[in-house]
């Protein structure tokens, strides 16, 4: 909102400006107009930001409308619930929805008896071993309405002997109508074929919690439960009035001597679904952010590169009686067309892309959600909103650059630019008086910073402050080393607050990692322009061994260095595009199946519901095999930022059998995997998944609250949390077994795994090869990251583009000098060479300063979580760079090689 | 069209007739280039009588240009003072002198100068829309400037279209369609051939007769005799 009103004064204020002087206007628009190719260039560099931001901004939408539709999905239309461990008598559910409070604030109240069970389908042979049965009452159930089967037919009731997939068990046993199946209930071990009778669409009642689940009549639940006429969940519609059915049903519940609680189950799935993506979201605009940085980079290089290109004209403008202020206008005048088309242009395209990146996360959505099942709605929504927000904001930036590079202009000097000579635009002198007063000001707010506890802040508070140092040391050392200096201590001062981030909150997590990967850019570009002069020495060096090279390698050396702003802007930009795809490579290598680690030695996990176990070393292809007990537990979750959201997780016992498994991402707080395991064996940690290392846990049904150590490294293998023998009792949920199984030498897994699924049928036993898992997750993670390698191969592409109309412009802007060089004897391939060597400088100075310097910073960053870098993408990506960067300076050089010296010379400008 | 030449002001001429209008006293004029001093003017003296045609010439290097750039206010000067019609440069703003040189100063450029973007037309009517005046009348103007410097077929072209001696017409044009008081032509015959160089000496005459008051700086022996008076320079200096 803000942005956009900003926005509209702005360019109403050069509009008014302008209507007052019309020749102006027509300076500006013929300046912007007369180059068509220029022109579209300049744009083509602004539309950058405002794509990059639509695009996230439209795919973050279509991610929270799905995780929302999701939600809505999962829950149906029941608005609030009471689970219990323990089932109750049917007659109490009957009671309390008859309070005439209860019966006042909902529409109704449905129990049904919900059991973990494995499923194994006979025909198929494959199982489920950790899944839902639900019992449930036509006569009851009525309010919840139907099923929806996949033929598109509806079902109510279910035969005796009958049981009702839905869609995605079905697809986890490959299920279809008339299979028959065998479930296990894991409390009792009661065991019962079934006749399937259809597949129901994950909508309504039967998406419950989007788990595999199987419907049953409720009789039949109740007798496999050893429950008669009792039930442990009660379904309650309550749209309007949430709240108010939680508490009227937590006091008539009270009042009937049940001793559970009610839970807004709907509301805050939607509100955990929000949170959800919400790392998504600062991810996204993360990433926007580098591109729009390099943006901004690349529009100052473009305008600065215009501005004294155009040095003499405007020179002879204020020769022939313009004002300043009117120069400073024509400039800004010119650049709102730029920036107003650039923008307009890329929210455009960024809604094409942004459709692009809504089908990625519908992917990863999808594999998250109901794998191999059919496909979720898709649900992107080219938004006005994005657009306009993309637009205004990627115009304003524009804009702000475009005034940041012309504010130079109002320093013109005149007599300088009409001779054409290179201090055009001198360098303004500060005032002492303020210099004081600005570093004073800077010296206390630094300070101020440094003790706020916000990362970013800090990290940028170190930068000023040891800017104000070096603007200090003026009169001591010279600028290349005052320079030079800064930029190390800032890398260092970065390197230290990475080493020392422990960030769980997405959005600090994402603001302070962008910040690092900026500073540890600009600074490091910063070095490379302000030693730009070594490079000419270094070439200087060469040439005396061999005078072709000095001669190809001179002018282009000299070229650079004289030009130190707009060669650490070049630089800048690849910079930033590398460290994130550098960034987007280290995600990415999490991914990378490491098929060793991650299983830790094991080649097949088996899990039973219940509590017998199995003897799998009775097998004779099974060496050893380690038991872990797991509880599935259901029920809320608070963690930091989501608050109570209703899941259903494994949550495993720590024992000896598991206690010397490697960990990975620990707690620096925590000295070694020992020690986390003895605070594990304690009960005041846990190791495993759904937060980071130091983040607490808190299981709402129990209250039991832990601090997260670490993740296992084979953390495929036990996929949820780990917890004390102590908390594991304190814990609800059915109880099951995990066994890790090493197989004997030579045998094959998956055999293996097949093998003891069928000896243990009918305990619904069901095992996968641990590289299957591996790979499963692999996968999973890459489905999601896809989106991110999207994203820096979208900001590469824009370096690239950048640094071919950097190319294209140099030559443009050199035709004079290039000609002068041709007249002098210069050969055409000299010309060339020399072009394409200066590319390939500037290209691997940025190189090195994004992917070296990323790479450094995202060591001390991830720390333990720090795998390395997927050299297929950051390889790929530099190989790319440089193919690319050949091809698109080629262009430009071999024009320049091949313009007629004469021509190049008559040029007027 | 003479009308056109006379500067806006009525009565304006009478008030300053009798003062100088370029009246330059003991400038000096420095560059600095890192370490090195280069002093371009040592102390001249230049004065410029309403209607005169003066020529500065000197050898290459000795602060022509520079001097043309410090009457016009272009460039600062280090100590001295200029007066034009009566007023001191140096007491003016940036602005001030902006404006007195879209208002009564005319600069040709040693080199043409012209905007690329723009058409000859346009070029010439700069100036005018600069200052402010209606786009009918600056197109009525620059029409007339250039019938007067013989290229009124040559309105749309653009310099890139022209010849060298078109374009410096053009600058010409350019420099009087506001009727300055004053025109400064650095090497106006600069880089053109012979006859050419006669075409622009006869337009700057027949602009000097008709009272346009003219300051030169030129190497051509044709040009400098024709003015005049000849002033000459020689290392920062005026020698006579
Ligand atoms: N911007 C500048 N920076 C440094 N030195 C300058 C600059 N402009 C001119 N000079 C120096 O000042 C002196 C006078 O220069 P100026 O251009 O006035 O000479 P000129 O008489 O016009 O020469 P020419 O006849 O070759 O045009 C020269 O020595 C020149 O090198
Ligand atoms: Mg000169």
């Amino acid at each position: 909102m803000i942005p956009a009103i900003v926005l509209v004064v702005v360019v109403a204020a050069i509009l008014v400006a302008g209507a007052r002087k019309p020749a102006l206007w027509r300076l500006a628009w013929r300046q912007a107009s007369g180059r068509p190719s220029q022109a579209l260039v300049l744009v083509g560099g602004l539309m950058v930001g405002s794509a990059a931001l639509t695009a996230s901004l439209v795919a973050v939408d279509s991610a929270q409308r799905l995780a929302t539709r999701i939600e809505l999905l999962r829950w149906g239309t029941t608005d609030v619930t009471v689970t219990s461990e323990r089932p109750f008598p049917i007659d109490l559910a009957d009671v309390v929805s008859a309070d005439p409070e209860v019966r006042q604030n909902t529409e109704s109240v449905v129990p049904q008896l919900q059991l973990g069970a494995s499923l194994a389908d006979i025909s198929t042979q494959r199982t489920e071993s950790v899944g839902t049965v639900i019992g449930y009452d036509a006569a009851h159930d009525a309010p919840l309405g139907d099923f929806t089967l996949i033929d598109g037919t509806r079902a109510g009731d279910v035969g005796p002997n009958d049981i009702l997939m839905n869609e995605r068990a079905a697809t986890r046993l490959g299920a279809h109508a008339g299979d028959t199946v065998a479930i296990v209930v894991g409390a009792t071990g009661e065991s019962q074929s079934l006749t399937v009778r259809g597949v129901a669409r994950m909508r309504g009642k039967a998406a419950w919690g989007f788990e595999s689940v199987g419907f049953v009549r409720l009789a039949l639940a109740q007798k496999l439960a050893k429950a008669p006429d009792a039930v442990n969940l009660l379904r309650v519609i309550a749209p309007k009035h949430p709240e108010r059915a939680v508490a009227t049903l937590n006091d008539a519940m009270a009042k009937s001597g049940l001793p559970l609680r009610a839970v807004d189950a709907k509301r805050q799935g939607l509100a955990s679904a929000r949170a959800q993506t919400k790392f998504l979201r600062y991810a996204l605009i993360a990433i926007s952010t580098f591109i729009l940085l390099a943006a901004i980079a690349l529009i100052v290089n473009l305008v600065v590169m215009l501005a004294e290109e155009r040095a003499r004209q405007l020179g002879m403008l204020r020769a022939l009686g313009m004002r300043r202020s009117s120069l400073v206008v024509i400039g800004a005048m010119e650049g709102a067309v730029y920036s107003v088309t650039a923008g307009a242009a890329g929210a455009g395209a960024g809604l094409a892309i942004g459709a692009l990146l809504a089908r990625f996360l519908q992917n990863s959505f999808q594999r998250f959600f109901l794998p191999g099942g059919r496909p979720l709605p898709f649900l992107f929504r080219p938004s006005l909103h994005a657009a306009l927000a993309g637009f205004t904001v990627g115009t304003l930036v524009a804009l702000f650059a475009i005034a940041l590079a012309w504010r130079r202009a109002g320093r013109l000097n005149v007599t300088a630019a009409i001779r054409g000579l290179a201090g055009a635009f001198p360098r303004r002198r500060p005032r002492p008086g303020l210099t004081t007063f600005a570093r004073t000001i800077a010296v206390m707010a630094a300070l101020g910073a440094l003790v706020v506890p916000e990362p970013a802040v800090k990290e940028a508070a170190g930068v000023i402050a040891l800017a104000v140092v070096m603007s200090m040391l003026k009169n001591r050392w010279s600028m290349r080393v005052r320079v030079s200096a800064l930029s190390l201590g800032i890398v260092a001062w970065a390197l230290a607050a990475a080493g020392n981030a422990d960030i769980a909150d997405p959005r600090s997590f994402m603001q302070f990692f962008v910040t690092l990967n900026v500073v540890e850019v600009f600074a490091f570009s910063v070095l490379v322009a302000a030693n730009l002069g070594s490079l000419e020495r270094g070439a200087a060096l060469l040439g005396k061994r061999s005078a072709a090279a000095r001669q190809t390698l001179r002018p282009v050396l000299a070229y650079l260095a004289r030009r130190p702003l707009r060669t650490g802007l070049t630089v800048g930009i690849f910079g930033l595009v590398l460290s994130l795809v550098t960034a987007a490579a280290t995600v990415l290598a999490t991914d990378q199946p490491r098929y060793e680690d991650d299983a830790s030695g094991y080649q097949i996990v088996a899990t039973t519901i219940g509590s017998q176990q199995a003897d799998l070393t009775a097998s004779p292809d099974v060496e050893a095999v380690r038991m872990v007990r797991f509880r599935l537990y259901r029920g809320g979750v608070s963690l930091p930022g989501v608050r109570a959201a209703q899941i259903s997780m494994m949550v495993y016992e720590a024992t000896p059998a598991i206690t010397s498994l490697p960990l990975a991402g620990r707690d620096p707080k925590i000295g070694s995997d020992r020690e986390a395991w003895k605070r594990v064996l304690d009960g005041t940690r846990a190791v495993g998944s759904l937060v980071t290392a130091g983040q607490p846990l808190r299981f709402e049904t129990s209250g039991t609250r832990v601090v997260n150590a670490g993740f296992l490294r084979a953390g495929r293998l036990l996929y949820g949390t780990i917890v004390g023998p102590d908390q594991f009792s304190a814990i609800p949920g059915e109880v099951g077994t995990t066994y890790l199984v090493r197989a004997r030498a030579g045998a094959s897994a998956a055999l293996v795994a097949r093998s003891l699924e069928k000896t243990w049928f009918a305990d619904g036993l069901d095992a996968s090869t641990t590289r299957a898992l591996v790979d499963q997750g692999a996968e999973d993670l890459r489905a999601f990251f896809a989106i991110v390698q999207f994203m820096a191969h979208m900001a590469l592409a824009i370096g690239i583009i950048s640094l071919g109309i950097i190319a294209l412009r140099a030559a443009f802007e050199r035709r004079r000098m290039l000609g002068t060089l041709r007249a002098l004897g210069y050969r055409r391939r000299t010309v060339l060479i020399a072009l394409m060597i200066e590319s390939m400088v500037v290209t691997t100075a940025g190189a090195v300063v994004g992917a070296g310097g990323g790479l450094l910073l995202n060591r001390f960053f991830f720390k333990g979580g720090f795998h390395g870098v997927d050299m297929g993408l950051l390889g790929g990506t530099l190989l790319l760079t440089y193919v690319a960067v050949l091809l698109v300076s080629a262009g430009p050089a071999i024009r320049a090689a091949h313009m007629s010296p004469a021509d190049a010379i008559r040029t007027v400008d | 069209m003479a009308e056109q030449l006379k500067p806006d002001q009525s009565g304006f001429e009478e008030v300053v007739r009798g003062i100088p209008v370029v009246d330059a006293r003991a400038v000096r004029k420095a560059y600095e280039t890192g370490s090195a001093r280069v002093e371009a003017l040592r102390g001249v003296d230049f004065i410029v009588a309403r209607g005169e045609m003066v020529a500065v010439i000197g050898p290459s290097g000795c602060g022509k240009t520079t001097l043309l750039n410090c009457l016009s206010g272009l460039d600062d000067i280090d100590a001295g003072d200029i007066h034009i019609d009566g007023v001191s440069l140096r007491q003016m703003s940036d602005n001030d002198r902006t404006d007195l040189r879209g208002r009564r100063i005319g600069f040709v450029f040693q080199a043409f100068n012209l905007l690329p973007i723009l058409t000859a037309e346009e070029n010439v009517e700069l100036p005018l829309l600069i200052a402010g005046a209606s786009g009918r009348r600056a197109r009525r103007a620059a029409r007339a400037a250039l019938e007067r410097v013989g290229l009124g077929d040559a309105c749309r072209r653009k310099p890139v279209e022209m010849s060298g001696g078109e374009q410096q017409r053009v600058a010409i044009a350019r420099a009087v369609v506001h009727a300055p008081s004053l025109l400064f032509a650095d090497e106006p015959t600069g880089s053109l051939d012979s006859d050419t160089s006669t075409k622009i000496i006869e337009l700057l005459e027949s602009l000097n007769a008709d009272g346009q008051t003219i300051v030169l700086v030129t190497h051509n022996a044709e040009l400098s005799r024709r003015a005049g008076r000849i002033v000459r320079m020689a290392d920062g200096r005026v020698t006579s």
